[in-house]
């Protein structure tokens, strides 16, 4: 019974040996082909693609790139770094891209120049022997590498010991070697005359030593092709920033005093200002008044020629250059003699 | 029962490896399948490899509202942007969803500086940390420059773990050489922290 044990033991760690190997044989086969082969890193394309899976990427001319792939490219964001998303949207050369387990879009683009390729085949498990070693987590490389280790020892032992041969024929493939049973007790001094189950058995362990030994080396110089995927949060305040404006004054009017002068008066309720400034059309500023001032009296002595209109309008000086003037107007017209004048709205 | 040959051996040793292969074979193609056939990005909330959460402390609510500005205008507020997350993480602040009308933005002063305490509405209790970055631009500078998480402002790398809470406090002020033709202007814009792991 315990040869049974030790045969199934053999067989399944070769099995289990193979299934590895051969994953790993279609992570690495496509990179003859050009092709990339990255291992991820991060959760944030779960659950479709796992931290610890080698994923194989495949050239994609930028036409062909759609919403739905997922893109392997240099990440904005993190230079040196690769970014493994999923396309949401094409923004003509934009990429706009999206890890599945992210709340949102990525908020850089992706842009042609800066695609690699497109994800094509996803090998489960096998790249986490790098993600470990990358992160540092030698707790949990080591007994992963130790344990793979005893699964290759496992699957180089003899399934059949040499000094058992059992019932049944031998037969060989080689042709060198002689034939029929050796008892327990023959044991040869030198190779030479060894059943012939052996000496198969030992090249196909060699075969399988070869094999594990090339795709090992190769796993393990995989070009730091590593990463993909960044996960990210992100939270937001608005804003709202709004300048004040000046108004002008309204209700511009002119009246008429009996001692000889007109008074222009106006309104306004908007927001104080510095001061208002009379202004009369051509010639500038004929005073400033302040704030709360609400009227002018324009008097026939002010420096104006006999008999000249002026217009005049009131302009506010919400500050000092922040300012806007009354569309409409008022005229006063001053005739002066000597020292005597009079000032009337017109 | 006969004890098991080398025949048996060899037998046995060439099917399983070929069941192997063969179930590699499938194995990765089931996998490619379902991983890249999707067509949608289902957001989860089943992450087993760490993750990285923001908040802050005003959340549907305005870090600024500034009318009737005017050139000397200022005013500043602090806002606490939180980690949660499991995985140390970079965050940087940026603007999105911009616009502004008279060029108002250009006449308008930010400064962010980061530190610890106030919040709520308050900066009362700031205390800005040393060595840290600060960005002093005009708020128009922020909107075209700032736009993303690669071109954002901050050096705030979180530490991963535990609840860890940093204060940015944003200040502004109009120019007082403001042009009148910023009169009546506006700017609207959303302040966005975004973490990203390490």
């Amino acid at each position: 019974m315990r040869l049974w044990g030790r045969f199934c033991l053999v067989l399944s760690a070769r099995a289990v040996l193979a299934l590895i190997l051969g994953m790993t044989f279609w992570a690495l086969a496509p990179l003859v082909l050009g092709w990339t082969t990255t291992t991820v890193m991060t959760g944030s394309m779960q659950p479709a693609i796992a931290p610890g899976d080698l994923v194989v990427s495949r050239p994609m001319s930028s036409g062909d790139l759609r919403s739905g792939l997922v893109l392997l490219g240099w990440d904005p964001d993190h230079p040196g770094r690769l970014r493994l998303h999923r396309i949401v949207r094409r923004d003509g050369d934009a990429l706009i891209t999206k890890g599945d387990a992210n709340p949102t879009a990525d908020s850089s683009p992706l842009h042609s120049s800066e695609v690699i390729g497109v994800g094509y085949m996803r090998v489960p498990y096998v790249g986490t022997p790098i993600l470990l070693a990358s992160t540092g987590d030698f707790g949990k490389l080591i007994p992963l590498l130790a344990a793979t280790g005893l699964l290759v020892w496992l699957a180089l032992l003899p399934a059949v010991r040499p000094d058992q041969q059992g019932g049944g024929p031998s037969s060989t493939t080689l042709g060198h070697t002689a034939r029929g049973r050796a008892t327990p007790s023959d044991r040869p001094a030198s190779g030479l005359h060894r059943g012939v189950e052996p000496t198969s058995e030992h090249k196909s362990r060699r075969y399988l030593l070869a094999t594990a030994g090339a795709l090992s080396f190769a796993l393990i110089a995989l070009p730091g092709a590593a990463f993909a995927s960044s996960f990210s949060a992100s939270v937001r305040s608005s804003g709202w920033f709004a300048a004040a404006r000046a108004r002008p004054a309204d209700a511009l009017t002119c009246r008429n005093n009996a001692n000889g002068t007109a008074t222009v008066s106006w309104s306004y309720s908007a927001e104080r200002p510095l001061d208002f400034d009379v202004l009369v059309d051509g010639r500038g500023d004929l005073t400033r008044v302040g704030p709360d001032t609400r009227e002018f009296d324009v008097k026939p002595n002010s420096p104006f020629s006999f008999g000249r209109t002026s217009v005049i309008r009131i302009r506010t000086n919400l500050t000092r250059g922040w300012t806007a003037t009354t569309a409409s107007s008022v005229q006063v017209t001053t005739t002066t003699f000597l020292w005597f004048g009079v000032a009337r709205c017109t | 029962m006969h004890a098991p040959t080398p025949k048996l051996a060899r037998l046995g040793t060439l099917a399983a490896i070929s069941l192997a292969l063969l179930g590699a074979g499938v194995l990765v193609s089931t996998a490619s399948y379902s991983a890249f056939s999707a067509t949608t990005s289902n957001p989860t909330n089943n992450w087993t490899a760490g993750t990285v959460a923001l908040t802050n402390n005003l959340p549907n609510s305005a870090a600024f509202t500034a009318v009737n500005l005017k050139p000397g205008s200022a005013g500043s507020n602090c806002i606490v942007v939180t980690s949660n997350g499991s995985l140390p993480a970079a965050v940087k602040l940026y603007a999105t969803t911009a616009s502004q009308t008279n060029s108002l933005g250009s006449w308008i002063n930010l400064h962010v500086t980061q530190g610890t305490g106030g919040g709520n509405g308050t900066c009362n209790g700031f205390a800005a940390l040393s060595d840290s970055a600060s960005y002093n631009n005009t708020l128009d500078a922020f909107i075209d420059n700032s736009t993303n998480f690669s071109n954002g402002f901050g050096d705030w790398v979180t530490s991963g773990g535990a609840s860890e809470p940093r204060t940015y406090r944003i200040s502004y002020d109009v120019a007082s050489n403001a042009p009148s033709s910023a009169m009546g202007g506006t700017v609207k814009l959303d302040f966005t922290w975004e973490a990203q792991n390490q």
